[in-house]
């Protein structure tokens, strides 16, 4: 039943000169951890990122009206408490 | 003092179809190199971030976060979470990420992240994000989040339509400098869990988008790579 991670993007030299592929992966989950706890200021820039989302749903000159009314709402309910 | 910006929407960016975006099985996984410059340059004096999604409706996404001209940083939000934001590191801590990739025959400074979701286990995911070490020549884990999910959350929805984009949160944008991203590529896992090959982004999986805020187009591989000023 689990997967196996997927394999690492293939190198691209010629874009990327010098880099090998397929080092190893280093686990730095550690320094690039989040050291303090979530503020205010997170929930409120929550609320900024979910609702540039949902603007850009408002904007998507792709979606029907149903579409975008279906995605506001899923988007809706990721926003955290005023 | 948080000053809330004006919600915004796409400065240029890819969509992924609603057939590719939901055209895996047990996992998906993205690559690209964010072309990053610092400062962005021009006009920007709030929010504009550079970020894309790797289909999975709670997966992360890994992106360039600018804050006017202020130090850009490397940020996690994870949709799996209620508590979003996770990583979140200047690009003065990044020295061996940041690097530069040619294309088009210019030097362009670049950030290339990858970032996966992929069944663990019966209703549970697993999210990653790396960077790339261009020091030591392989890739970071840098985030990392287990969570119990169903198949439906993951592929219905439009959480996860969006490839790279800019994301503006400005009526207008002028003189910034060029970005976008590069090599843009996905994977996919069956619902046996294997995984298939590494794919450019292609033009009939992906459409763009602009909401006409100033950036116009220095040049678009379809659809794998782009690059956009004002």
């Amino acid at each position: 039943m689990p997967s196996e991670p997927p394999p690492e993007p293939p190198a691209r030299t010629e874009e990327r000169p010098g880099r090998p592929p397929g080092g190893p992966i280093v686990d730095m989950r550690e320094a690039f951890e989040r050291k303090t706890p979530h503020t205010d200021e997170d929930q409120a820039r929550t609320r900024t990122f979910v609702q540039g989302k949902i603007e850009m749903i408002r904007r998507d000159p792709y979606l029907t009206d149903e579409q975008k009314a279906a995605a506001i709402a899923e988007l809706e309910g990721r926003l955290p408490p005023p | 003092m948080y000053r809330q910006p004006t919600p915004g929407g796409v400065g240029y960016g890819l969509f992924y179809t609603p057939a590719f975006k939901t055209a895996w099985g047990r996992g998906t996984s993205f690559s690209c190199d964010y072309v990053c410059p610092s400062p962005p340059g021009g006009n920007v004096n709030t929010w504009l971030y550079l970020t894309a999604t790797n289909r999975a409706g709670l997966g992360v996404e890994a992106l360039v976060a600018y804050n006017g001209q202020g130090t850009p940083q490397f940020m996690v939000f994870d949709w799996a979470r209620t508590d979003h934001w996770q990583t979140n590191i200047p690009f003065t801590s990044l020295g061996n990420y940041l690097t530069t990739t040619s294309a088009h025959g210019y030097p362009y400074p670049t950030l290339p992240v990858w970032n996966s979701t992929w069944m663990i286990g019966q209703d549970q995911y697993r999210n990653q994000a790396l960077l790339y070490n261009h020091v030591r020549g392989g890739w970071d884990l840098v985030y990392q989040y287990d969570y119990s999910a169903t198949d439906a959350q993951q592929k219905s929805g439009w959480i996860g339509s969006w490839s790279p984009i800019v994301e503006t949160f400005q009526s207008v944008y002028v003189n910034t400098n060029p970005m976008g991203a590069l090599t843009t590529q996905l994977i996919s896992a069956d619902n046996n869990g294997l995984w298939g090959n590494w794919a450019l982004l292609a033009a009939p999986d992906s459409y763009v988008r602009t909401d006409n805020v100033g950036f116009h187009l220095v040049f678009l591989d379809p659809n794998y790579a782009f690059i956009v000023t004002s």
